[in-house]
């Protein structure tokens, strides 16, 4: 079975847009277990069901834990010093005319130091930062830099010592498990199988907050088949 | 004593007693700015609240009501007290007056808006999206603020962020990477 952990930041996008079902059609048809940090269950759970407005959602995300849909993994010594030590280098990546940039916070380092805990190889993350962080370093470090207008600083060291956690990992978004649904039927539990239905279900992944373009998903739909 | 934060609260007091609604906007940008750099929640709470009087001044709802002159002397004094609080290094009475400024913004809004309310929580998203533009994440601009995390991530889904950001893998791509991993 292939571990995928989901931040929290996809499982808003999955949940708002209801497409946990899809989510159960790819676990039985593609043999993953998504998983998530108990942090990320308090956040998107525990906490909103006490708030009127947010409340269905959180419903929603409960009942797909009960189901079995998501694994919530308990916050272990282990996960929690991995965590601490993930925060440490982070909090220490980069800085800003000679000032440290904290760019990620600890919910965020949970779910990666779940990643390195589980021996995951698949993260989904719709949330930029993290992702680029992963993938590219370089790209942060310029888009720092145009963003402030000033010199941005990555520090070597910690660079390795992050990038040393998550060597070989593939990064996914919501928009990339919609597509694996569309193609293996998954995507059929939820909604019929044609390209508007694709295309509908991308651009409100795109506009929950899934950090993907418009381009992005013109150009991919341009490549799908009926 | 932070006289960048004392600087940035006297400004802002100025510009809000005198209506600049637009010094105060930009008091609010320059605000979320140092605290993405400062990683600093007290410059986060000058920039939401600056944004929450920038819209309170743009409405004539608020401005022309008969309680707006004693609203403004409220919101002032609290602003003030808080920077008087800072150059003593009283943190605590400085957190209270910032406190106050927000709780009577709060009740500004709920007795004088119609229809559509929350000013101050929509000024935390507003704000925690800039965050995000200027490259935090949607967690750590969502703590920086206290801007909730969904409505952040619904409302930065509406901007032109996600659209300006450099691809270096396409969807397609990243589709034919996780089928791969999936089959090994």
């Amino acid at each position: 079975m292939k571990k995928i952990v989901v931040d929290s930041s996809s499982l808003i996008t999955l949940s708002s847009n209801c497409l946990l079902k899809t989510m159960k059609g790819l676990k039985e048809k593609e043999n993953i277990s998504f998983i998530i940090p108990e942090s990320v269950y308090k956040e998107s759970v525990e906490t909103p069901l006490k708030i009127k407005r947010f409340e269905f959602n959180a419903i929603k995300i409960r009942n797909a834990v009960r189901k079995g849909i998501l694994e919530v993994v308990k916050t272990t010594p282990e996960i929690k010093k991995t965590m601490n030590e993930l925060s440490s280098v982070t909090a220490n990546l980069c800085s800003a005319d000679g000032r440290l940039l904290t760019l990620i916070n600890k919910g965020e380092a949970e779910t990666l130091a779940l990643m390195k805990e589980t021996g995951a190889r698949i993260l989904l993350i719709d949330e930029r930062t993290t992702r680029m962080l992963i993938e590219e370093p370089q790209n942060v470090m310029n888009f720092l830099e145009k963003r402030h207008q000033c010199s941005i600083t990555f520090h070597k060291g910690q660079l390795d010592s992050f990038k040393n956690f998550f060597n070989e990992i593939q990064v996914i978004r919501s928009v990339e498990l919609i597509a694996l649904a569309y193609d293996d039927g998954s995507f059929e539990m939820e909604m019929e199988k044609s390209k508007e239905a694709l295309e509908a279900a991308l651009f409100a992944a795109k506009y929950s907050g899934c950090s993907v373009s418009a381009n992005e998903i013109m150009e991919y739909m341009k490549t799908v088949k009926t | 004593m932070d006289s960048a934060l004392i600087s940035r609260i006297d400004a802002l007091t100025k510009a809000f007693q005198n209506g600049k609604f637009f010094e105060v906007k930009r008091i609010g940008k320059e605000s979320i700015k140092d605290a993405v750099v400062k990683n600093s929640q007290d410059f986060a709470a000058i920039s939401v609240i600056s944004y929450s009087l920038y819209k309170m001044l743009s409405k004539e709802k608020f401005t022309k009501s008969k309680r707006w002159p004693t609203i403004t002397k409220i919101i002032v004094a609290a602003l003030q007290k808080s920077s008087e609080a800072l150059k003593k290094e009283n943190i605590k009475s400085f957190e209270t007056n910032i406190e106050n400024a927000v709780n009577e913004i709060k009740i500004v809004d709920d007795d004088l808006s119609n229809y559509v309310k929350n000013i101050f929580e929509k000024a935390k998203v507003k704000e925690a999206s800039t965050a995000y533009a200027l490259g935090l994440s949607i967690g750590q601009s969502a703590d920086l603020t206290g801007a909730d995390k969904a409505e952040l991530q619904k409302y930065i889904g509406f901007t032109r962020i996600h659209d300006e950001q450099v691809i270096s893998r396409s969807l397609s791509q990243r589709l034919k990477n996780l089928k791969a991993e999936l089959a090994k």
